[in-house]
Formats: structure tokens, C-alpha cells, sequence
């Protein structure tokens, strides 16, 4: 049987659904009888889902318009004129 | 939860980007505004990950559209555009840490002799997501994603915020994928360790 150990390495591809069908059960067979590690899959698997919804990190305001005056300033035909 | 990579959208994607470096390197300098609406947040949320600094963040992501700008008649696509200003972009941000003089290596090293143990194991409440408004937990997330260190703040950025698959991150961090995976478990576990004190079931219901 897994140890906590392993059953932690193998959290990422049980949370994303692509643990091979073999350690799934394996991971499956301990999560039933480890409630440390039943919460942990549980606590992650929510804060991974606060974290995707919550769209944090909004972009300060006017950025895109600060990037292109600075572009405007800076710019030189980037082609040559024929 | 991975981000579900749509092959179609995504060669759309890049497509739309090809046309627009195209117009912008045959001399129409105001379609690169659409090259900025189109990666800024990306390339925002990355240098928030690697400078650790709003402010710092800010005046990066300027610097890196400016020089992708400047040298875009040198890119000849042999990456993809997004790629290549995210390099650019990560190059910019190690820079500023190196003017500040704090650690500024996205190198690999051997992850797995430090292993991350959890010590919160108390259940949390049914629906964690709800316990707070979108404002709180905007800022909570925001704090704590910001105290991790900067190796895995940068993973946790590309990979939950921005929804890059695990090897598009590896790619822009010039990292293998099994170290992308070993940082953003370790990322997560200590987010949730963060995480937990707010959302954990009051004591009186709780199972210890």
C-alpha cells in the first residue's frame, strides 16, 4: 500500500484525473483509511478552484494604453519605405 | 482542475497573433495594440510572479512590449510570438530582481530532498468558496499567492492563474517538466497551507 508520502507526489495527477488507473486505486484504497491525507486532497482540490475563479491579479488600470504611447514615442518604421 | 488544451482554438490563437506581427513588421504600429490586449495579462500576472512587486510588475511588462516591440522586425517565427515575448518578459523580471540584488535563479535543483509536509488537517467547510465576497477573496488569494517564494509564485502563476498547461510552463521557464510538477505541488500544498485558517470548519463542528 502507498505511504502518505507517495500519496502526496501522486496529488496533482489524481486532482487533474490523469493518475494511471493502477495508482488510482492504490490512491483511492488509502484515502479511505487516511483522513490526513483525505483532507488534504480535499483542501487542495478547493483551494485550487478559489484560486482558477477568484481572477485575481487584475491588470492595473491603462496599462495597454501607457505600453502604446510608449511604443508611439519609441517608434521607427520598423520596414524601410521603398 | 487542468486547463483543457482546445487544439483548434489554440492554432486559431496563434494564427491571429502570425497575421498581426506580420501587419506590425510590415509597418502598422497601432495593430501591435492588439498584441498587447491579447498577452498583457499574461505577461503581467508572470512578472507579478517573478518580481513579487505590483509596482514592479507594472513597469516590466512596459519594458518587455517596448523591447519585443523594437525587436520584433528580428522575429521570425520560429517559436510562437507568445513564447518569445515571454522570454523576453522573464528576462526583463530576473533583471530588475538582479538590480535589487535578490536571488534570481529559475534553475533546476534537487526538489525532492526538501519535501513539503502539510501540518493543517482540520476538514474545511462545505463550500469554501462561498465563505467570503469575490472582493475578500480576491485580496486573500492575492496576499498569499504573493508571501510564496518566487520559484513556485511563478509556477502557481502560469500554471492556476493563467492556465498554461504544465509543459507551455516548463517552455517559458526553461524548466523540465517533472521540476514544473514538483514546484507546483509544492506551490499548492503551501497555499492550501495558507488558505486553511480561513476556511477551515469552526471548531465546535469539527472532527479532530
Amino acid at each position: 500500500m502507498l505511504d502518505c508520502r507517495e500519496v502526496l507526489r501522486e496529488l496533482e495527477s489524481y486532482l487533474d484525473d490523469d493518475a494511471a488507473l493502477v495508482i488510482r486505486k492504490d490512491l483511492e484504497e488509502h484515502l479511505g483509511q487516511c483522513r490526513h491525507c483525505r483532507v488534504v486532497m480535499d483542501s487542495t482540490r478547493h483551494t485550487l478552484k478559489i484560486i482558477i475563479e477568484c481572477k485575481t491579479f487584475e491588470l492595473p488600470e491603462s496599462l495597454s494604453d501607457r505600453i502604446m504611447n510608449n511604443v508611439r514615442a519609441m517608434s521607427n518604421p520598423i520596414v524601410k519605405p521603398e | 482542475m487542468p486547463p483543457i488544451a482546445n487544439p483548434i482554438q489554440q492554432e486559431q490563437s496563434v494564427d491571429a497573433d502570425a497575421q498581426i506581427v506580420g501587419r506590425v513588421q510590415a509597418g502598422d504600429t497601432e495593430a501591435y495594440s492588439e498584441l498587447v490586449k491579447r498577452h498583457e495579462k499574461r505577461v503581467y500576472r508572470t512578472l507579478m510572479g517573478i518580481t513579487g512587486s505590483r509596482e514592479d510588475a507594472e513597469d516590466a511588462t512596459q519594458n518587455a512590449f517596448l523591447k519585443a516591440y523594437l525587436h520584433l522586425k528580428d522575429f521570425q517565427g520560429a517559436s510562437r510570438f507568445s513564447t518569445w515575448l515571454l522570454r523576453i518578459a522573464i528576462n526583463e523580471g530576473l533583471e530588475r530582481l538582479r538590480r535589487r540584488k535578490q536571488t534570481v535563479s529559475l534553475d533546476e535543483d534537487r526538489e525532492d530532498e526538501e519535501w513539503f509536509k502539510p501540518r493543517e488537517f482540520r476538514d474545511w467547510r462545505e463550500n469554501p468558496e462561498q465563505a467570503y465576497s469575490k472582493s475578500e477573496m480576491q485580496e486573500l488569494v492575492e496576499k498569499e499567492v504573493m508571501k510564496l517564494p518566487m520559484k513556485y509564485r511563478v509556477v502557481v502563476m502560469l500554471r492556476d492563474l493563467e492556465e498554461q498547461t504544465t509543459e507551455e510552463t516548463a517552455k517559458a521557464l526553461n524548466l523540465e517538466i517533472s521540476n514544473v510538477k514538483t514546484r507546483l505541488l509544492r506551490g499548492r500544498l503551501m497555499l492550501r497551507e495558507a488558505l486553511a485558517p480561513y476556511f477551515m470548519r469552526p471548531k465546535e463542528n469539527a472532527h479532530a
